[in-house]
């Protein structure tokens, strides 16, 4: 499985010379960090389980996404799509460093977790952690994308490098397993 | 499989999905999703203020962009429509708790009976362990995030591996929750954990205080023991999750990948020019496929290592 983060084409970007469609894609890009940090994060955070990498790889995608926008199309997709499919990438590169390294069994998790608002809300999320937890890596990547990234299977099927039925085929049978670990005795 | 292969309930269900994620109003039968989605998207990890801030000076630096007109990115919460977030947290309690989640009473309750009592003498310090064939990694390690240098995981003494959580309930007088809240974090620093995540709310007798609390592993049942002395134990649940044979499959898989890997590359160097694209878009898919397999023993021993404590604090 891979993503295709390499360069659809142009971020709503302008031909070099041109100062106003400039402006337009400078404030296109603005407009996409703000619609997807914080789920991007979260995305980001969710895979690596290191709030110190997730930032980095979080910055790492944007500044990529920013020295690609020349290059992206929206014909391939949507920008949201697009970027999630370079941070995937760039955690994915992430993951491979540490296994290469050997230090991934040394790092302890580091969830910036929010506090829990109730008793009950506390003890939902505690068993949907650890149900979320049981699924496989695939699983769980899928449910992180869609729950967390807000992706829609369209953008979900270009992260993923497969096809929009294939992307919702997965995602479904994903929800159906965190059921099944969520409901199954301990 | 092709789209057409789903039912149309699961179609409705994945339509009925999108909408909980545009916050658009979802029927009654949708509310059990949308909890789910609820509690995924509520246990992500945030953003705080300052990584916010630093990510967007990162991001932005140089690009002559407007940084001071530039707001933090919300964070926008599921608003249901269809159900009040009541009703959206009564029909998750419904849904979910068969069988596993505890309901709240007065006094304590324990769940997990199969388990072997927690103590510090369940989790060993861990040098290289036989466990179901796989060889469980020693652990040294400085701890990025302030846990104790060398970190054992958690092994029963059957040379199992397990994952283990706590969610707290404690009740004090208005005058004394501050001081709670101190000696929670207080508490776990002393034993080598983080405070994750805290929010703590001081207005009479509508104070309350919560926290989510990582620790290493064998020093959960001595923290446990420590806060529940901090005040009135309302609650007690614990959960551990045998996880030996995810973790041995996690890493069977993962070597097994570097091992085909290998072989891809080898054979690269030898590839005429009509194959070697073949063989290196193999070696791209093969390197998404080692990157999740990491991740997953990444995870599993991270799980293993540190125990997560759940701790509210109100009002007596």
């Amino acid at each position: 499985m891979t993503a295709t983060t390499s360069p659809p084409s142009g971020m709503g970007d302008a031909p070099p010379g041109s100062a106003r469609r400039a402006v337009g894609a400078t404030a296109q890009f603005e407009a996409l960090y703000r619609s997807c940090a914080s789920d991007l994060y979260a995305y980001v955070a969710s895979m690596l389980r290191d709030a110190a990498a997730a930032e980095d790889v979080t910055a790492l995608a944007f500044e990529r996404a920013y020295r690609r926008r020349a290059l992206f199309d929206l014909r391939r997709g949507s920008a949201r799509g697009w970027l999630f499919a370079i941070a995937r990438n760039a955690a994915l590169d992430e993951l491979r460093r540490r296994a290469r390294s050997r230090a991934l069994l040394d790092e302890p998790a580091d969830e910036s977790t929010p506090a829990e608002v109730d008793d009950e809300l506390g003890e939902r999320r505690l068993l949907v952690r650890a149900g979320l937890a049981q699924l496989d890596a695939r699983e769980r990547e899928v449910i992180l994308l869609k729950f967390v990234g807000r992706l829609s299977n369209g953008e979900l099927a270009r992260v993923l490098g497969c096809s929009e039925s294939s992307a919702g085929t997965r995602l479904h049978r994903a929800i159906k397993r965190l059921r099944e670990v969520c409901h199954a005795p301990q | 499989m092709r789209r057409s292969e789903l039912s149309p309930e699961a179609r409705a269900e994945l339509q009925a999905l999108d909408a909980i994620l545009a916050r658009e109003p979802v029927g009654e039968e949708q509310l059990e999703l949308a909890a789910l989605v609820d509690s995924v998207r509520g246990d992500a990890p945030t953003l705080s203020e300052a990584a916010a801030a630093r990510l967007e000076s990162r991001v932005f630096a140089g690009r002559g962009l407007a940084g001071s007109a530039r707001r933090r990115p919300g964070r926008p919460q599921l608003a249901l429509a269809g159900g009040s977030l009541l009703a959206l947290v009564v029909a998750a309690v419904v849904v979910l708790s068969s069988g596993v989640l505890s309901t709240k009473s007065p006094g304590v309750s324990t769940r997990s009976p199969a388990l072997a009592p927690q103590s510090a003498q369940t989790s060993r310090p861990t040098t290289p362990t036989a466990s179901a064939g796989a060889v469980l990694p020693a652990v040294p390690g400085a701890a990025r995030s302030g846990a104790t240098a060398a970190t054992p995981l958690a092994v029963e003494p059957t040379g199992r591996l397990v994952s283990q959580a706590a969610s707290l309930t404690l009740a004090t007088p208005a005058r004394s929750l501050q001081g709670v809240a101190d000696a929670i974090a207080a508490s776990t620093e002393r034993s080598g954990g983080i405070v994750e995540s805290s929010n703590v709310t001081l207005r009479g007798d509508a104070s309350h205080a919560s926290f989510t609390l990582s620790v290493p592993s064998a020093v959960l049942s001595r923290l446990i023991a420590s806060l529940s002395r901090l005040g009135v134990l309302r609650s007690l649940t614990r959960t551990t999750t045998d996880i030996t044979e995810r973790y041995d499959q996690a890493q069977a898989g993962l070597a097994a990948e570097q091992t085909t890997r290998a072989g891809l590359v080898r054979g690269l160097a030898a590839a005429s020019a009509g194959t070697a694209p073949s063989i290196r878009e193999r070696i791209t898919t093969l390197d998404g496929e080692i990157g999740l397999a990491s991740g997953e023993v990444v995870a599993l021993a991270s799980s293993a290592r540190t125990a997560t404590i759940s701790v509210s604090v109100g009002v007596r």
